[in-house]
């Protein structure tokens, strides 16, 4: 596919966009309004709703506002850890199910929070750099907690094996960046950096699957599956990596790693989509074995890596006979769910 | 003689109208990048009016001989991001919907469905680059200039998104 027909394919998906014909006039508007158009720091702008206010009026706004924040704190913490799920989960919604997705937006973002501190760490000798890789670390941490203290719902279950893998992974590359910098070890740092960019963008592509998790029609949940079968199949680089001697990968100077990371992108993408939109209640059960035997052929995957790493031929040939084995169950899992009428 | 210099002395003055006056012809470009990058029209003029409201702020940092376009696109682009973090709302409100459920892309072929969920799936960085390239049609150059990475890395992002968005890049020209 060359950029034309990307860009085709990618107009036609997006749809136009017409500018809203009041949108400038609204800007406007809200440009001469003192609370937003005033050019100064927030923090120099002194509440519109004080104005007129009298010291001791604004003190007990002030305080007002306080009592309303902190309510509204402990009420999402209440309905984090479930004490308010019942009354707040419209009818038809499982309470599990959000208090899940309720706890990855909050670790997600806390993740999202930690990162900034880290992007502005530029030079070596940066007092901040290191504490601000040990919060983002602290964020990690939090996450996996919370993972480790409560049961998935089943419908998250394989995406969770997921985030708890790349979660894991991000504590290692932090870890070793950390060493790497104190050393400051060019090489290894830039590695770190682009390990942590690949662990971290799948994260947030997984978290935000599970955030925005919503059923799927029977007739699009079996396209979807469809077209992630054609996905497997047609991944040149995925059937070499089935295929191929494991022995010719050691005796390649770049190993099969090129491979590897295509068919766990492949893999991850795959379990992730059909999380993103699940399968609905007749697919119940064919949807989740799919989903298992995804999450096989992923731990292959990394099982192969691993062996590779070490230099076990033994343990890689061991993890590519998993690996077929996985595979051949996703296409009979996918086929008869696509067969079913 | 052209008035751009004039306005943009205004407007970092603290001119609202001649900033109005400089912002107003890239609204339609900012939009359509806060279109592309959302899912909802009313997120995208939310993310573009917050957008402006923040560049107006810190125009006063603005250096007079940079080009505005990217300066604009980069604020709104962090905006979008913003809107998206946002998420309790997405899952405070959604509830399961039947097995019959509307498809509100019913319009679209299916193909495009899922692409469309494939790009909005994709990290921000990565969605941010396939928009900027393939649906507001700017050059690498600019591409770079926006995300403040060079050309080359602009083409770099694009090809693993194009790849991840699993459109099979096998031919992506230079320029």
């Amino acid at each position: 596919m060359n950029e034309t027909q990307i860009r085709e394919r990618l107009r036609t998906a997006v749809g136009e966009a017409r500018y809203p014909v009041n949108l400038s006039s609204r800007i406007e508007a809200r440009l001469k309004d003192p609370a937003d158009g005033a050019r100064r720091s927030w923090s120099g702008i002194r509440a519109p709703w004080l104005v007129g206010f009298g010291r001791m009026g604004a003190i007990a706004a002030m305080l007002l506002a306080v009592l309303l924040i902190a309510a509204l704190a402990i009420g999402m913490h209440a309905w984090r850890t479930g004490d308010l799920n019942a009354p707040l989960a419209p009818a038809g919604t499982d309470p599990a199910i959000r208090q899940y997705q309720a706890m990855t937006v909050e670790d997600d973002q806390l993740l999202a929070d930690a990162a900034p501190a880290v992007d502005t760490c530029n030079y070596y000798g940066d007092p901040k750099c290191l504490p601000a890789v040990a919060i983002q670390t602290r964020a990690v941490q939090q996450w996996l907690n919370d993972l480790n203290a409560s049961r998935p719902p089943a419908r998250f279950a394989a995406i969770d094996a997921l985030i708890r893998g790349h979660l894991g992974r991000l504590i290692s590359v932090n870890n070793a960046w950390a060493v790497a910098y104190q050393a400051r070890n060019d090489t290894a740092v830039t590695g770190g950096d682009n390990e942590y960019g690949a662990e971290s963008d799948a994260l947030e592509t997984l978290a935000a699957d599970v955030i925005e998790a919503s059923p799927r029609t029977t007739d699009s949940y079996q396209s979807a599956v469809e077209l992630n079968r054609a996905y497997l199949v047609a991944c040149t680089k995925c059937q070499q990596l089935v295929d191929q001697d494991p022995a010719s990968c050691e005796a390649q100077a770049a190993g099969c790693w090129d491979e590897i990371a295509t068919i766990r992108l492949q893999l991850e993408s795959s379990i992730g989509d059909l999380v993103w939109g699940f399968a609905p209640s007749r697919f119940a059960i064919p949807g989740a074995r799919l989903q298992a035997d995804l999450l096989a052929a992923d731990q292959a995957v990394y099982a192969m890596e691993s062996a590779l790493k070490a230099g076990d031929q033994a343990g890689l040939q061991a993890a590519q006979d998993l690996l077929r084995q996985a595979l051949g169950r996703v296409d009979a899992d996918s086929a008869s769910i696509v067969r079913t009428i | 003689m052209s008035l751009a210099p004039t306005m943009m002395r205004e407007a970092v003055a603290g001119d609202q109208e001649a900033f109005m006056l400089l912002v107003q012809p890239l609204l339609p470009v900012a939009y359509r990048l806060a279109v592309g990058m959302l899912r909802s029209q009313s997120a995208a003029e939310d993310a573009v009016q917050e957008g402006v409201l923040k560049a107006w702020r810190h125009f006063g940092r603005f250096r007079r001989d940079a080009n505005l376009r990217p300066w604009l696109l980069t604020i709104v682009a962090n905006e979008c991001r913003n809107q998206r973090r946002n998420r309790w709302w997405s899952v405070i409100t959604r509830s399961e919907a039947p097995d019959d459920v509307v498809d509100t892309n019913a319009s679209l072929d299916p193909a495009s469905v899922d692409l469309r969920h494939a790009l909005h799936r994709l990290p921000h960085d990565q969605r941010v680059v396939l928009i900027l390239r393939f649906y507001l049609d700017l050059s690498y150059e600019e591409v770079g200039q926006t995300l403040r990475i060079s050309a080359k890395a602009a083409k770099s992002r694009t090809y693993r998104a194009v790849e991840r968005l699993r459109l099979s890049p096998e031919v992506i020209p230079d320029e």
